[in-house]
């Protein structure tokens, strides 16, 4: 289980991990024997916490009623929520790598495919942190770029006629694309002209999360874009792309969720 | 539909101290987060259900 696969890391790095859900003690046994669990999974049979907590998913069919809309706590030395992230959906959750890298920042070996294209002055490399998905998983998909010395491309905001840094997944059946989480960029000015730009240079990554809801969809060839223009403090070369794509197999799913939209 | 991926502000704040709260474990002993955590950072995973 994808938990399981972290919770060394996190022991390393002085972290307590524990999951929680509305099951009874037995059926976590049963559930922590079949996969090898050995950090604490903890029982809140009739809800009581996910009430207190005000993480309670009131719009579950009532087959499924207790459940909480799934996501993490991150608590501090002291006990005090540091973060928090909850999603909608009882289907979503996050791997393991996921938590790790984008909930606690902490650096982890991706095993995913991995891809690499290049233009005159960029670079790409492209990984997602897991080779299979599974229906309801967050999987990661990571750009690394390397601009050029002495070029920059742009971001946002930007003034009109200029192209930014943009990325774009050819859309798949029962995949959402969430938001990019794009690095800073940095103020810019070129001597003589009033425009204000925000640039990148040197190595940036943007990741970006790709949910997947499909079943028996076997393996997917994810296929993005990634546009930008790069420019020197003197001039700038035409807008340019670079594509590429990565195949993700399907993980056998053990156990088939029964509720049903 | 609702965006699947949305993140909801839902649930404790942030800044806010996670309650003591007792719960049994896989083993059916009781589990105090509080007292286990023993002063360390935590992960505090919600999960629909085991079971499914």
């Amino acid at each position: 289980m994808e938990l399981q696969n972290i919770s060394a890391d996190l022991e390393a790095q002085g972290i307590a991990l524990y999951a929680i859900s509305y099951d009874p003690p037995d059926v976590l046994a049963s559930f922590a024997a079949r996969h090898g669990i050995s950090y604490p999974l903890l029982s809140d049979a009739g809800s009581e916490l996910i009430r207190e907590l005000g993480i309670l998913n009131a719009e579950a069919p009532e087959s499924i009623e207790g459940i909480p809309h799934p996501g993490v706590f991150v608590l501090d030395e002291n006990g005090i929520v540091a973060e928090k992230h909850f999603y909608e959906s009882y289907r979503e959750r996050d791997t393991g790598l996921g938590l790790l890298e984008h909930v606690l920042g902490i650096a982890a070996a991706h095993d995913g495919p991995q891809t690499q294209a290049a233009s005159d002055v960029v670079q790409l490399r492209a990984d997602f942190d897991a080779p299979t998905y599974v229906w309801g998983q967050r999987l990661w998909l990571t750009v690394r770029l390397t601009i050029a010395d002495g070029y920059h491309i742009y971001g946002r905001p930007i003034p009109g006629g200029y192209m930014p840094l943009d990325i774009e997944i050819e859309p798949l059946e029962r995949v959402t694309v969430g938001a990019p989480r794009w690095p800073t960029p940095e103020p810019f000015q070129v001597a003589g002209l009033d425009e204000h730009f925000q640039v990148f240079s040197g190595e940036i990554e943007v990741s970006l999360p790709l949910s997947f809801m499909s079943v028996d969809a076997g393996a997917l060839d994810v296929r993005g874009t990634v546009t930008l223009q790069a420019c020197t403090a003197t001039e700038c070369l035409a807008p340019d792309s670079l594509s590429f794509e990565m195949r993700l197999l399907e993980a056998p799913l053990v156990e088939r969720p029964q509720p049903r939209d | 539909m609702a965006d699947p991926q949305a993140e909801m502000v839902i649930g404790l704040p942030e800044g806010a101290a996670f309650p003591s709260w007792e719960l049994r474990d896989q083993a059916g002993q009781p589990v105090d987060l509080m007292a286990d955590r023993a002063g360390r950072r935590a992960l505090v995973v919600f999960h629909r259900s085991a079971a499914w």
